[in-house]
């Protein structure tokens, strides 16, 4: 018997269900408009708590914390005139400065040695008796002193073009003049206009000991008469009279007093200085401190502790002062101490019957120096834990916490941590005052609420009896008592309500919680009518269902059974003979067991049908016999049709479906090859397309053994991917070229996925049946 | 030995006839008729024997041992886990059909009565070969 789900479909049964379902859709679309349902909900959400089932309710509030952060900045620089500490790319605060300085002196400078005009004295070479080649004046040092460069105040003549030379000179201290001694010498350095002409020595700078030296213009190499230089002196009251100034005609005069010639030195004097010595100071924030005398001579020392002044610089100018005129320099080493305050993101987790949770996530950025955090933490706080990168770190070295402050310390800071600040603070009491508990519908709900006296946050948020969120309103208070109002709908959710007010601030924090219930009155009459209804539509609904539940199952199971019966019947072939009855000759025979066929079999089981006595009689008129026997241990199935039989030998009993593909064989063979087998006379090429016939309603593609075909432009499932890349790993590991498929069923067990997963690679021809010679 | 989850004989006519179980496996009845196949299918791959060749299939975790009984045209074949050396099995298959061919060779003749008796303690004397 075959299941037809399209006669199923034409019962009456059926056609009464779906009217009945039809007229429960309709009643629930009007009952949905009659009882009005109708819930609208107000949302001021600011914050919203999480609403937990098990009614434990939560809000967790962003927060930001104050966090301050320390470094030393400590280095030393040499040779400068003032001091410029870049600091960490922020504003900072700065607490405690500390400079040394050495080697205090003096920065390079201009002396004026003479520089009043009253005449002057000139260089020419007019002829041998008529000559002055050279002028020279006293350069008089009292400390040793390097000399870069010197002015002297000239000019050259017109029609000049001769170049002397300017020298530093030694000096003959029995007759004030210069010697032979050379110390520097550079080409003179003069034009035409009287001014001040600077003599460059700074490329090779020479440090003169105390004593006597010349500075000379030498023009002893002249040789035109129209050479002619000037040097401006004064001869009236020179700065420093007993300077010597002497004459080079032909050897050097003896030096004259109280004429000077006018020159400014370019020098350095090699001397230190005590800070204190020469009024030394610092300027800090505005002030002009003193910077006091260090141990050695030229050092000195400036401490400034526990101030606190802003530098709004990345530069922190720290301009040096004395009572020279001439600019300082000097070797320095400091070290400052700086910090500054940062906002560390967090959170605040207030939660029903549960300690306050304090989170902070800070982001550290370290810098240069010794550098360390700090976190301020109230009263009320305390488990104070440190995270770094997930790890509790609080008890390590790098932590420490001390008078509610928790430090985190240089050696544990490092670049791109995440940290983690918790800690826990009690939940903090305040009053909630609900007078009324039970309310209906459109009435008013009113609750007031006596802030901690400190300045919070309020968050007041209602809950209604399905658990969402009615309404939120927050305020800002500072111990005044609120009082909040809400209006309920005309037709709320009725059940218990519950009201969860959050305080909150910057260091505590607490959630009271009060209930209530809503209810709301109907109609009495109404409510009986359409309670009766819909317990009437629940019982119809679920007869209905439970039928329909039922039948599907069984034509599913059917469903199933034939695909189940389509597997398992090929696989039980062993043998098809299909012969012509008038001859007794085979047609067609193949075989999927390999040779492995008694030859004696064939002729036993039809010497079984004469011992048994079974006579295919009147067959053809019947259209079709069938006859099964049971012979050594194999199963025969003898099919007559008109005038052909076609004999079966399998493993099992076959199924009725198999039965039924082998009368569907039988008439197909019968309408294609009828004639043909009428006259058969041995020529069995004209049937073979009876293969492709068996192989349609048999499937015996199936168990025939397979070769693998190549899998490019062909779109297989994954699971389908999967059967194919086993087979591959089959066929490679035992080095085969063809397979079966009870070798992709594991452990030999059918399974009907795997049937139908191989099934659908052998219809994509990824797996290809191939022909071994095993028929005849 | 454990390791040996069943051993099947095929006769000439390609009855599948079981002569041993490994019953500590527990596992689950295969179908016959995709045993059958199977065993078959085997035979196929495995291609011609020569006298005591062993020859093994590895499919999956499994492997499965065949030889072929010249004289009475039958197979035996033996299903083990991959982990199972192939030196282990060999003495084992090559026993059992030579304990075979002891039995039956020159025992055509007997009814099915006698055969079925001879071929009863066949099947005890397999344990010899499969408890180590």
């Amino acid at each position: 018997m075959v299941v037809n789900f399209s006669n199923f479909m034409k019962k009456p049964m059926r056609k009464k269900t779906l009217q009945l379902l039809s007229i429960l859709i309709i009643i629930a679309f009007f009952l949905g408009l009659f009882y009005n349902f109708n819930y609208s909900y107000t949302q001021n959400n600011i914050k919203s708590p999480k609403i937990s089932q098990s009614g434990n309710e939560s809000l967790k509030i962003s927060q930001n914390f104050d966090m301050f952060e320390f470094t030393e900045i400590s280095d030393a620089k040499e040779n400068i005139s003032s001091i410029d500490i870049e600091f960490p790319l922020l504003k900072w605060n700065i607490t405690d400065i500390e400079l040394n300085f050495t080697d205090i002196k003096l920065n390079c400078e201009i002396k004026t040695i003479e520089d009043e005009e009253f005449g002057s004295k000139l260089i020419y070479n007019k002829n041998p008796t008529q000559k002055r080649l050279a002028l020279g004046v006293q350069l008089n040092i009292s400390i040793p002193t390097v000399i870069y460069g010197v002015y002297i105040y000239g000019y050259k003549g017109t029609g000049t073009d001769e170049i002397i030379k300017f020298q530093i000179m030694g000096y003959d201290e029995e007759n004030n003049k210069p010697n032979d001694t050379i110390y520097r010498t550079l080409d003179l350095n003069m034009s035409f206009n009287p001014n001040w002409y600077y003599q460059n020595f700074s490329t090779n700078p020479i440090t003169l000991p105390k004593g006597n030296y010349s500075l000379v213009m030498n023009g002893t190499e002249i040789s035109s008469k129209n050479t002619k230089y000037y040097w401006i002196l004064n001869n009236i009251n020179p700065l420093i009279p007993n300077l010597h100034t002497s004459e080079y005609e032909n050897s050097w005069s003896n030096g004259d007093i109280n004429s000077t010639f006018l020159y400014k030195l370019v020098q350095k004097v090699e001397r230190s200085y005590n800070p204190e010595d020469i009024n030394m100071t610092a300027e800090i924030n505005g002030n002009l401190l003193k910077i006091l005398n260090g141990v050695e001579p030229g050092s000195g020392n400036f401490t400034l502790l526990n101030t606190d002044f802003y530098s709004n610089d990345e530069n922190f100018h720290i301009p040096i002062y004395n009572n020279n005129s001439i600019q300082l320099i000097f070797n320095l080493s400091y070290s400052i101490r700086i910090y500054n305050k940062f906002i560390s993101n967090g959170s605040i987790t207030i939660r029903e019957s549960s300690d306050i949770l304090w989170s902070l996530e800070p982001s550290i950025n370290r810098c240069d120096g010794n550098y360390s955090v700090r976190l301020e933490y109230p009263l009320s706080w305390y488990n104070l834990t440190v995270f770094k990168d997930g790890f509790n770190i609080t008890l390590s070295d790098g932590v420490v916490i001390n008078g509610h402050a928790i430090y985190i310390l240089n050696d544990i800071i490092t670049e791109g941590a995440k940290w983690n600040i918790i800690a826990t603070s009690k939940n903090v009491d305040f009053d909630l005052n609900l007078p009324k508990t039970v309310f209906e519908g459109g009435q008013h709900i009113k609750i007031s609420v006596g802030a901690p006296e400190v300045k919070g946050n309020l968050l007041f948020v209602l809950i209604d009896a399905l658990n969402f969120e009615e309404y939120t309103e927050e305020v800002e208070v500072s111990s005044d008592k609120i009082t909040f109002f809400y209006e309920l709908p005309s037709r709320p959710p009725t059940g218990e309500w519950k009201i969860l007010v959050f305080w909150f601030s910057d260091t505590d924090a607490g959630v009271q919680i009060e209930k209530l219930s809503v209810i709301v009155h109907s109609d009495p009459l109404i409510v009986t009518l359409v309670s009766i209804i819909i317990i009437i539509i629940s019982i119809i609904a679920g007869f209905i269902s439970y039928q329909l539940k039922k039948r599907y199952k069984i034509i599913k199971e059917a469903g199933r059974k034939k695909i189940f019966n389509k597997y398992m019947n090929v696989l039980n072939l062993n043998y098809i003979m299909i012969s012509a009855k008038k001859s007794g000759l085979n047609v067609y025979e193949e075989s999927f067991v390999g040779e492995k066929l008694d030859p004696t079999l064939i002729s036993g089981y039809l010497a079984a049908i004469n011992i048994f006595g079974i006579e295919i009689t009147n067959s053809y008129e019947q259209s079709q016999t069938v006859v099964k026997l049971d012979y050594k241990n194999l199963k025969i199935l003898m099919s007559d049709f008109k005038d052909f039989r076609i004999n079966v030998i399998l493993k099992e009993n076959p199924s009725n479906d198999f039965l039924r593909a082998i009368t569907s064989i039988s008439y197909k063979i019968d309408s294609k090859y009828g004639k043909l087998i009428e006259n058969f006379n041995g020529n069995s090429s004209n049937f073979i397309g009876i293969r492709e016939l068996i192989e349609k309603h048999l499937y015996i593609s199936f168990i025939s053994p397979l070769k693998i075909s190549k899998t490019e432009n062909i779109k297989l499932s994954q699971s389908e991917t999967l059967m194919f890349i086993k087979a591959k790993r089959i066929m490679k590991k035992n080095n085969l070229h063809y397979i079966f498929t009870t070798f992709l069923m594991p452990n030999q067990i059918f399974n009907l996925k795997n049937a139908e997963i191989i099934s659908n690679l052998i219809e994509k021809k990824v797996l290809k049946p191939i022909n071994l010679s095993f028929n005849k | 030995m454990n390791d040996i989850k069943w051993i099947y004989m095929i006769n000439n006519r390609g009855t599948l006839v079981l002569i041993y179980k490994n019953t500590n496996q527990g596992a689950i009845e295969p179908n016959y008729s995709i045993l059958s196949h199977f065993i078959f299918a085997l035979q196929s791959v495995a291609g011609k024997f020569e006298e005591d060749e062993v020859k093994v299939i590895e499919i999956e975790n499994e492997n499965f041992f065949m030889i072929e009984e010249k004289l009475s045209n039958s197979f035996f074949i033996l299903k083990s886990d991959n982990g199972v050396s192939p030196k282990k099995i060999y003495p084992i298959l090559r026993g059992i059909k030579n304990k075979f061919t002891e039995r039956f060779s020159g025992n055509e003749n007997l009814n099915l009565h006698q055969k079925q008796e001879l071929f009863k303690s066949f099947k005890k004397e397999i344990n010899e070969f499969t408890n180590f």
